[in-house]
């Protein structure tokens, strides 16, 4: 028991917690800027309102009026929580301001799955001492290193491969093995592009020359299962994580490439940001 | 999907039917197969806005397609079914 709590509260420096925060909260930012229009469009949306998750507890259909002001509200904690303002307050009011949105957002139809680890590496950092560096008041803050620091970038790690995990099982339970025996994958792929190219919008360019060799869809798909329902043992060895974040992230870069489906939070890499030693991005910290 | 005249077709992107994304935009057709009100309305801003100019129809369509024959070039459906048809601008 000692052992397996001296793993886990095995201490971090307080300078990579800190950049995972910022880093983080720039990348929501962006994200949310970048789809800015969709988010505000949500507004006077005429879809019906079809609640999921903690959508269960809104009435109905937020007034736009209340709408602009919690995504401005969203807006105003996101810069704070970023730059480590009184991160204690302003991080769990924009956690909980996030999750709002884009529970939002699933309502009307599209459950955005991609969203959801993000998600729950915002409430982790949120309810932690991550606003102890880089953070107004304390510049690049302390060097030393301390539990308070580890715990919460291992969970953030364990967050992650439960996400890809339950993928996996989800993949397993959906095709048993014959997700990997047979054409699944393939046909997976086919229909997602013929999807998109029939409803008139960009799909890969990619597919045709993918399926010329549809030998390679096995390996593909065993490779698939092994790096999701395999995640939760990379958790127990640093370097092991360093290695599967990487081939988690090519994983990504693949399906950006056959499936021209881009979740921006790996395939930009800031999803793994917890198996790697970020604070040396900031060359001053030597 | 848009009719030209000439029988020309052409597909309606989501953002036509108020949709974003590809997927959501999947659901609301499903759940509106016989959606003459979907159909009008995605015409009606298709001519506001001007565009897909040439086209005169809209059809509400279930398509059957073979997926990987499809990306070796057989794109023409195995089936199809019309839902509901409407008219982009004035009834030629």
């Amino acid at each position: 028991m000692k052992r397996l709590a001296d793993w886990w509260f095995e201490p971090a420096p307080a300078r990579r917690l800190g950049m995972i925060r910022l880093l983080t909260v720039l990348f929501v930012g962006v994200y949310l800027a970048v789809q800015g229009p969709e988010f505000v469009g949500l507004g006077t949306k005429e879809s019906t309102f079809r609640p999921v998750g903690p959508g269960h507890l809104l009435p109905g259909k937020i007034p736009a009026a209340l709408w602009y002001a919690v995504l401005a509200s969203l807006a105003a904690s996101g810069t704070a929580f970023a730059v480590g303002w009184r991160g204690r307050v302003t991080g769990p009011i924009f956690a909980a301001l996030l999750l709002l949105v884009t529970t939002y957002r699933s309502c009307f139809g599209m459950i955005f799955h991609a969203d959801n680890l993000l998600m729950f590496h915002v409430i982790v950092l949120a309810c932690c001492r991550s606003s102890e560096a880089y953070a107004v008041g304390v510049g690049r803050g302390p060097e030393r290193s301390d539990e308070a620091y580890g715990w919460p970038i291992k969970l953030l790690s364990a967050v992650t491969l439960a996400a890809y995990f339950v993928a996996g099982v989800a993949k397993l339970k959906v095709s048993g093995l014959g997700w990997i025996g047979n054409d699944t994958l393939m046909h997976h792929i086919a229909f997602d592009n013929l999807r998109k190219a029939e409803l008139g919008v960009t799909w890969s360019p990619f597919t045709g020359i993918a399926f010329a060799a549809p030998a390679l869809f096995v390996p593909l798909a065993v490779l698939t299962l092994v790096l999701e329902v395999g995640a939760p043992l990379v958790l127990l060895n640093r370097k092991l994580g360093q290695v599967w974040a990487v081939a988690a992230w090519a994983f990504h870069l693949g399906i950006a490439l056959v499936m021209w489906i881009t979740f921006m939070y790996p395939l930009l890499g800031f999803a793994y940001l917890s198996f790697f030693d970020v604070e040396k991005l900031d060359r001053r910290s030597g | 999907m848009s009719i030209t005249p000439e029988g020309v077709e052409a597909p309606v992107a989501p953002k036509w039917i108020g949709e974003a994304h590809v997927t959501a935009a999947a659901r609301k057709l499903r759940r509106a197969e016989r959606g003459k009100r979907l159909c009008r309305r995605a015409a009606r801003r298709l001519d506001e806005a001007g565009a897909l100019a040439h086209a005169t129809e809209l059809q509400l369509r279930s398509d059957r397609y073979d997926t990987v024959a499809y990306f070796g070039g057989e794109t023409a459906p195995l089936s199809s079914r019309v839902h509901a048809r409407c008219w982009v601008g004035k009834k030629p």
